[in-house]
């Protein structure tokens, strides 16, 4: 851990940006370059940056999950937007698609959210065990 | 119906055995007389059959092959004498056996064993016969190392086992090349095929299995070896049945292989020198039991003799033989074990006035030797009879070689059948006992038969011309007969059967002294030695294989493709079409490349392991620009996004690790390997260059992902849609990496607590 | 059918992840893993009676028309692979519960064990490379965690080379994809496979060779064919004991799988892969045995002897043509079936008496046992009437029907010496008189995971005739490439590629 007042008060500011572009990359990613790959790795970026400097507890409030969870969820999730197209009797992920004004909402964004969830959940799963017992 | 009964004939053995063992523990001994009962119907099925009786089921059809079963004279001999036989050694066994803790076992792979032969004198298929050989090998393998706990009888179950699975293999090889050439795999189809082009090699393997099986040079090392075996096993298998097998199936190939010199001369030389090696053997041996297989080894010996031969007067002589040989022969080896277990011992130097003790046993020694010494009027007289008439035919050496077996036949029978039971009673001889009498009905049960038979042979002609003429003999009543006046035959016969006498009564001692086998001549120790010596070049081509570890396998898997590329480009370099030299390279082109390589060299002249994983880090910065530069920023933001992180949790990881990096091994073979691999990924970028073959879909992928997709990013529409499946799978690699390497943390703190 | 060809990749999928959630309870997760291997069984079995030998069925994922989406075809190769996979996992699972009853496994045993499986069956039914790339990738890295997650020095050491290697693999794989990417334009094997035969017709397939060069040596690998095998027999001997099971059965195959692909739709008519091949598999089933041969442990000569098993594969790949694969196919299925069987039994030998043969001894007592093992060592030695007959005899009857002489020789001699070692084994293990009686018995529940697998391979022995008639119709369909296009009906679905000029996302910075 590294314990350094400048650092840890940047980062009590910073967290929330980067938290934010990654929800931003995640949202608009179907249109714009990013995607739920790139914001779940700006998210995991997060949980390591928090774990080593104010703390692997920190860390895991952030997470509030354990990663092994979001893993999970991920995993669930992008199995789960899968199976509308099983179960009306089309192909695995066949994409169902709705609309909510201008907004158009479907299926592959929620497979796009289950990769955010699973990236993210990876990444701190692997670094925060690292950062857990200090050598 | 008939064909039923052939069916029955294998089947009910085959069925019944598996449950022996049980009704063992049930019943002790008396399940012999079951295992008889099932090996004596299994013969009178085939009887009840009648010549011609067949049955067929496709087992393979896409093959060819089937289990197809047909019953000729031969094949009618020849079951009769496994079932009968077979019913004769059971009966023993439940006699001889009858304190055996596994004497289930021991009768289970005897009626396994009947079923076999039954399937293989029976087949009218290649395949089957195959089947059935190997099933006979096994059932050998498991009756020889029947005594598991002596080391010898194991080592002696493994060598034959080897020997015949061995031949068993020429004989596959040998069944797939001659059903290739012939177009069949039925052996009544059969052409003549000594004109096809695989002729030589088909009759090669299966001479050479044969050899195995019937024990002939340079593989009869196995037999005498096998004797360890309880005497049942030696009485049925090495000499009435198993070793039976390889002369059936001369017999059985004889139409179609035979009339070359590439059939004759090497059976011939097999024979012949089986003959020799195994007179010498019956010389020099002291075992009961080694004596008789010595002649039974001189007996196949003639027979190989007879199937080379190959004219009709000589597979008729064979015939005959098989079945004379086949009777006495058991009854021999019978015999020897009622003499071992009745005086304890087996060898030949200290048996001596068993006559008082046991009465019944001398007996019928008298009966077996009358057979062995082939003196009128038993069967094998007349069998010895054609055999030296064939012979004279043939020419000298062939008169030499059977006049040679049979002085060795009389030797023996003096050996086995008189020198035990006569003379003063040695001290061995007072403790000796009577055999029960179950072991004596049954060595009755062959013995008489082999010695009444003689007379009866003619009358019997129309019950033996089948079968002779299933083999491609030809016999008469008159050849079958006792007397034939004071012919050659005769003459050679009885000069051979008075050396015996005189060898096996006076000569003994000083024949085993004279003879004393050289040290060296030994082909059992041989086959080991091959075996060790085969194991040796093993172990040093696998040790090779392993040097270096990991990071030579993987220099070689590198080599490897570097050499096959190589391979492909050099063979027909003008299929490559490589592009033309495109030099137009933007400024942000060249940065990245700079970069690129900065990282790399540094990568290779790093000294610590986080240099080294930072210089990667900049390889894959260089990776990003080259994204940005060539419009990918989706790539590149995730490309410098996983930079970051893999370098950011490497050097967690390192931080554990001693901070050096280890440098053993040859630099140059190193660079060379990387060099080559590198030079070939350059070549295959450069022809990734060249014209497309094909329509590439990523443009259908970029007109599609507004319509179809909904969202303008190709790249994430791709992922996230047209091609989610494959993200699926790479983010379940993702979690269970992250699993695994959870795993392995968890152990390594438990293994090693932090400090 | 959409349903029934994508469920066994799902099923193993959630049943991971479920399995995860149940962490803290191993008889759930175990039992979770049962039913999942059992639906997977199940799956594999319906589609194996809807497809026979030439039915084939596909599910276009997302409804995206190959080659723009991805594809899942099952042929009946697929389907049977799918169930004996799904077999092989419910085998060990049961095994490690009622034979070795072995206590908790770690809580990420199953799950992983569930995550093998899916990838294996996701290898076995996918028509698209690159999702075989991301396949083999779930397995090799589902394989590494199974591998190493005991965590002993031996076991890490192991892993080091198996994923070494595996890893150069993959790389070359990829490799090889982009230059196919590059030139055909598409990863749907059935499209490479005719771009190919138009190309080499037109004189310039040239550069497709190249990339068929590269896919070889990472097939070969996977595969373990000679010279490439050394993480095989480095590894296969350390995991526990029901995970090498499933290693002997599934890893390998998956390779040989991808190599039966290649040579018949990927790349057909590429002769010169077939004569290399011949080359490898020749030498693979004679150093493969050889090492077998002078081995003195139980699982390692078992390792051993898959490599040379792979090499009887690779021979009857490399003769090519409906009869030879229809023999591959024959000897793939026996093949899986035996060698876990194998291993199963030498897992029992390994814990009751040691690793070496010298300490293994007087197991006789355990009849049951000894049955277990006879049954596929001699089906392996080739002895009829069992499955391994009929399978040796296709590859050799395939073999001299093509004139492959040396292919025969070689086949022989190789099976006279896994006769050598099996009863090195045998007689070591079980004729051997041991220096302590056993006095516990081994009965009938302990050892129903082996015998299940036993009476597989006599039935299949007994019932050759069926299973070579559909094998022989499965090898002509594969031949079919143009049976596997039809199938996705390309020419109808993708036409016309005019980007409008604003969807695409170019210059951005």
């Amino acid at each position: 851990m590294i314990r350094s007042p400048i650092i840890s008060t940047t980062l009590s500011w910073l967290s929330p940006v980067l938290i934010t572009v990654a929800l931003f990359l995640l949202l608009r990613g179907h249109h714009e370059p990013g995607g739920g790959f790139a914001g779940g790795l700006i998210a995991g970026l997060v949980v390591i940056l928090e774990g080593s400097t104010r703390g692997v507890a920190r860390a895991r409030q952030i997470l509030r999950l354990p990663p092994r969870l979001w893993m999970a969820l991920g995993l669930g999730a992008a199995l789960a937007s899968g199976l509308p197209g099983l179960l009306s009797g089309q192909a695995f992920m066949t994409a169902a698609w709705f609309s909510i004004g201008t907004l158009k909402l479907g299926t592959p964004l929620l497979f796009d959210l289950g990769v955010f969830a699973l990236v993210t959940g990876v990444t701190a799963s692997l670094a925060l065990p690292l950062m857990e017992d200090e050598p | 119906m008939p064909a039923s009964l052939l069916l029955a004939a294998i089947a009910l053995p085959l069925c019944v055995a598996p449950a022996l063992p049980a009704l063992t523990r049930r019943f002790g001994w008396r399940t012999s007389w079951l295992a008889a009962l099932v090996a004596g119907l299994s013969a009178a099925f085939t009887m009840a059959a009648g010549l011609g009786a067949d049955w067929s089921y496709q087992w393979l059809p896409s093959l060819g092959p089937a289990l197809a079963l047909s019953l000729d004279g031969f094949g009618l001999l020849m079951s009769a004498l496994i079932g009968g036989i077979g019913a004769a050694i059971l009966i023993y066994a439940g006699g001889y056996s009858r304190h055996d803790p596994h004497l289930g076992r021991l009768l289970a792979w005897l009626v396994v064993f009947v079923a076999a032969m039954q399937a293989l004198v029976l087949a009218d298929d290649l395949l089957l016969l195959f089947a059935a050989w190997e099933v006979t090998s096994f059932a050998s393998f498991m009756l020889v190392g029947h005594s598991t706990h002596l080391a010898e009888a194991r080592a002696a179950a493994r060598r034959a086992l080897l020997v015949t699975a061995g031949g068993g293999l020429c004989l596959l090889g040998g069944v797939v090349l001659l059903a290739d050439a012939a177009g069949t795999w039925r052996l009544s189809e059969l052409a003549v095929m000594t004109d096809h082009s695989l002729y030589p090699a088909i009759a090669i393997l299966f001479i050479v299995a044969a050899a195995t099986k019937s024990a002939q040079f340079p593989f009869h090392f196995w037999l005498p070896g096998a004797m360890c075996a309880p005497t049942p096993v030696s009485a049925y298998l090495h000499s009435a049945t198993m070793v039976k097998a390889g002369i059936v199936l001369l017999v059985r190939m004889q139409p179609s292989l035979s009339g070359s010199a590439w059939w004759e001369l090497p059976l011939l030389i097999a024979g012949g020198l089986t003959i020799v090696v195994a007179a010498w053997r019956c010389a020099v041996a002291v075992d009961l039991k080694a004596l008789l297989a010595g002649t039974t080894l001189i007996a196949l010996g003639c027979m190989t003799v007879l199937a080379g031969i190959a004219t009709p007067s000589a597979m008729a002589a064979l015939v005959v033989f098989l079945l004379a040989h086949a009777l006495y022969k058991a009854a021999a080896f019978m015999l020897a074990g009622a003499i071992d277990h009745g005086a304890g011992t087996r060898d030949l130097r200290v048996l001596a006035g068993l006559r008082r003790a046991m009465p019944w046993s001398a007996g019928l020694a008298g009966v077996i030797g009358l057979s062995l010494l082939g003196l009128a009027p038993s069967a094998s007289f007349v069998a010895k009879e054609l055999l030296l008439a064939v012979a004279i035919e043939s020419g000298p050496l062939v008169v030499i070689l059977f006049g040679l077996a049979a002085i060795s036949f009389a030797f023996a029978a003096v050996r086995v059948c008189w020198a035990p039971f006569a003379g003063r009673p040695s001290s061995r001889a007072e403790h000796a006992h009577e055999v029960d009498r179950a072991s004596l009905i049954a060595i009755a049960m062959v013995a008489i038969p082999a010695l009444a038979l003689g007379p009866l042979l003619a009358a019997a002609h129309a019950v033996l011309e089948p079968a002779v003429a299933a083999a491609g003999g030809t016999i008469t009543a008159y050849q079958l007969g006792l007397w034939h006046g004071v012919s050659a035959p005769l003459v050679i016969g009885l000069f051979a059967i008075t050396s015996g006498l005189i060898a096996g009564l006076l000569l003994h001692r000083r024949l085993r002294a004279w003879l004393r086998t050289p040290r060296w001549w030994d082909a059992a120790a041989w086959h080991d030695a091959l075996w060790v010596h085969l194991v040796a070049l093993a172990k040093r081509l696998t040790e090779t294989m392993a040097a270096g570890g990991p990071r030579a396998a993987a220099a070689l898997c590198l080599a490897v493709t570097a050499l096959l590329v190589l391979g492909v480009i050099v063979t027909d370099p003008e299929r490559l079409p490589l592009p033309a030299w495109n030099a137009d390279a933007s400024p942000l082109d060249l940065a990245a490349l700079a970069l690129t390589l900065l990282g790399a060299g540094g990568c290779i002249a790093a000294r610590s392991r986080m240099a080294a994983v930072c210089a990667l880090g900049a390889v894959g910065t260089g990776v990003t620009l080259i994204f940005l530069a060539h419009s990918a920023p989706d790539l590149a933001v995730t490309q410098f996004l996983v930079e970051v992180l893999t370098v950011l949790l490497v050097m967690l990881a390192f931080r554990r690790l001693s901070d050096g990096i280890s440098d053993s091994g040859s630099k140059l073979i190193r660079a060379g390997v990387a060099l080559s691999i590198g030079a070939t990924v350059f070549v295959l970028v450069l022809v990734a260059q060249g014209t497309q073959l094909g329509q590439p879909v990523g443009a259908w992928h970029a007109a599609a992902a507004i319509p179809e997709g909904h969202g303008r990013n190709v790249v994430n529409v791709i992922l996230v849609d047209f091609r989610a499946f494959d993200t699926l799978g790479e983010i379940a690699v993702l979690a269970i990496a992250a699993i695994g390497a959870g795993v392995l943390l968890a152990r390594h703190r438990k293994l090693e607590p932090a400090t | 059918m959409n349903a029934l060809v994508v469920s066994p990749i799902l099923l193993p999928l959630l049943g991971a992840v479920l399995a995860l959630a149940w962490r803290n309870s191993p008889a759930s997760q175990a039992r979770i893993a049962l039913w999942t291997s059992a639906g997977v069984i199940v799956i594999g079995i319906s589609l194996l009676a809807a497809l026979g030998g030439h039915g084939l069925a596909i599910t276009q994922l997302g409804g995206w028309p190959v080659p723009a989406g991805i594809a899942l075809v099952s042929d009946g190769l697929s389907a049977a692979l799918v169930t004996i996979a799904g077999l092989m996992i419910f085998t060990a699972v049961a095994y490690r519960r009622l034979s070795l009853r072995e206590s908790d496994p770690g809580h990420c045993f199953h799950p992983l064990l569930l995550a093998l499986l899916g990838g294996v069956c996701g290898a076995f039914l996918t028509a698209d490379l690159f999702n075989l790339f991301v396949w083999f990738e779930v397995i090799l890295i589902s394989s590494f965690a199974l591998l190493a997650m005991e965590g002993r020095s031996q076991q890490i050491r192991a892993s080091v080379s198996y994923v070494l290697l595996n890893l150069i693999a993959s790389a070359l794989f990829l490799i090889g994809l982009g230059l196919v990417y590059g030139k055909a334009g598409t990863l749907a094997m059935a499209d490479v496979g005719l771009i190919y035969q138009q190309a080499s017709a037109a004189g310039n397939g040239g550069s497709l060779d190249l990339a068929f060069a590269l896919l070889l040596v990472a097939f070969a690998i996977k595969a373990g064919a000679f010279p490439l095998y050394a993480w095989l027999p480095a590894s296969y001997h350390t995991p526990s004991h029901a995970v090498s099971a499933v290693f002997a059965g599934l890893l390998t195959k998956v390779g040989v799988y991808a190599l039966i692909r290649l040579t018949t739709q990927v790349a057909p008519g590429a002769d010169w892969i077939r004569e290399v091949l011949v080359v490898i598999g020749m030498l693979t089933m004679l150093m493969g045995v050889l090492g077998a041969a002078c081995q003195s442990e139980v699982r390692r000569i078992l390792s051993y002897h898959i490599i040379s098993q792979i090499g009887y594969l690779i021979a009857g790949i490399a003769i090519g043509g409906p009869t030879a694969i229809a023999a591959v196919v024959f000897y793939l299925i026996h093949h899986i079936v035996v060698k876990t069987n194998l291993f199963l039994v030498g897992g029992i030998i390994d814990r009751h008496r040691g690793a070496t043969l010298s300490r293994a001894a007087g197991l006789a007592s355990w009849t049951l046992l000894t049955i277990a093992f006879l049954v596929p060592a001699l089906s392996l030695a080739g002895i009829p009437p069992l499955s391994g007959f009929a399978a040796k005899l296709g590859i050799i009857h395939a073999a001299a029907g093509a004139e492959r002489y040396g292919i025969v020789a070689v086949a022989l001699i190789t099976g006279l010496l896994t006769l050598y070692s099996m009863i090195k084994i045998y007689i070591a293990a079980f004729w051997t008189p041991p220096e302590r009686v056993v006095r516990h018995r081994f009965g009938l529940i302990r050892t129903s995971p082996m015998l299940g697998l036993a009476a597989l391979t006599v039935v299949m022995g007994l019932a050759a005739g069926p299973v070579a008639n559909w094998s022989q119709s499965v090898g002509t369909l594969i031949h079919n490439v143009d049976a596997y296009r039809r199938l996705a009906q390309v020419e109808t679905q993708i036409a016309e590629p005019t980007p409008p000029h604003d969807a695409l996302v170019r210059s951005q910075p």
